[in-house]
């Protein structure tokens, strides 16, 4: 940094009489009662956050509930969608979102709880619980199930069409505590003039370590690439 | 042909296709056989042949004549897995028309 020779009784002009850069170790570091952060450094990924009224210090984000494990299409067709090692002892809920699924007959739909982390296979038949729903014309949807190694959560989804639901795991490693899993999907159920939506509630009745799920249509296969399912991880605010 | 897992690992993210095993293909083959097909249809025909005859019982009380044409009606629907035994016959009795009405003659009601 160099300054131009001034006149006698000469101001600086700051536009036209300074030149070069001002090394920055000569920089101050300025304080956040003047505008700066008063910080010489951060951490990569991490945000500021005031630690007093005139403090900044940097922080990881913990503003986010449902973090993103994983998000995948089917890619090809196929008659069951196996996620394996989703579920992990970081998070003790998730939540699953189906969306865009469709099969190719029309298909009983179930759900099931995998064991055995990247190497998955099928959990035992453990599986508890009910299904209930509503449906066009007026008419009720229903099925329960003890002791089955996957259960349904749509009777028929009609072929061809598209159909949405997600559901929560609790506790899916936990072997101390059964796991459970709850959802909600809509569909048209049995044909296209049967529009409804079906809310479930399943339990494992055992101590196994849940690590993944699949989706299974008994009839026929998910028929398009663009089937997706994303898996949340949620963060417990306590 | 046989049926596929798609397996997806959420650590590797990678995707996989592996073919259901023999056992898991029996079982497959097992449900969809002719016979499990129509069994599970004639299932649907008698959950909807009770609704429809529990919309008639009470013209079996002691105080109520039921007319002939209701008997023959409720006796209908009791002889539908005597009369009719095959996956299309089903196909046929559970027929619904563009608003869900159950279309084949042996449901409609006389006045």
């Amino acid at each position: 940094m160099a300054l131009t020779r001034l006149g006698p009784n000469q101001s600086v002009n700051l536009a036209t009489n300074v030149t070069g850069t001002l090394a920055t170790g000569n920089l101050p570091t300025i304080p956040v009662t003047k505008g700066g952060t008063n910080l010489t450094s951060g951490t990569t990924d991490q945000f500021l956050k005031f630690t007093g009224t005139t403090t900044l210090a940097s922080a990881a984000d913990n503003a986010g509930i449902y973090n993103l494990v994983t998000s995948t299409t089917i890619g090809s067709e196929g008659a069951t969608f196996v996620v394996d090692d989703c579920f992990t002892d970081t998070y003790d809920k998730y939540l699953v979102f189906m969306d865009k699924l469709r099969n190719g007959n029309n298909s009983e739909i179930t759900l099931g709880l995998r064991t055995g982390g990247s190497s998955g296979s099928d959990a035992g038949s453990n599986m508890g619980g009910g299904m209930l729903g509503y449906r066009h014309s007026a008419t009720q949807t229903n099925s329960s199930q003890v002791n089955a190694p996957d259960v349904i959560i749509i009777g028929s989804a009609d072929q061809d069409t598209w159909w949405h639901g997600q559901f929560y795991v609790y506790y899916p490693t936990t072997t101390a505590v059964e796991t459970v899993i709850q959802g909600q999907v809509t569909a048209r159920d049995g044909s296209t003039t049967y529009a409804g939506f079906n809310d479930f509630g399943y339990i494992s009745l055992s101590t196994e370590d849940h690590t993944g799920f699949f989706i299974k249509s008994a009839t026929g296969n998910f028929n398009t690439v663009d089937c997706r399912v994303s898996v949340y991880g949620i963060t417990n605010g306590y | 042909m046989a049926q596929k897992h798609i397996i997806h690992n959420a650590q590797t993210k990678e995707t996989i296709s592996v073919d259901y095993t023999a056992e898991e293909q029996a079982a497959y083959d097992d449900y969809n056989s002719t016979e499990k097909v129509t069994a599970r249809k004639l299932e649907q025909v008698k959950e909807i042949r009770l609704e429809k005859l529990k919309e008639t019982d009470y013209l079996a009380l002691d105080d109520v004549t039921m007319s002939d044409a209701i008997k023959d009606y409720r006796q209908g629907m009791r002889d539908i897995p005597q009369n009719n035994t095959t996956e299309a016959e089903y196909d046929l009795i559970l027929a619904r028309d563009s608003d869900g009405k159950l279309t084949h003659s042996i449901w409609s009601k006389p006045a």
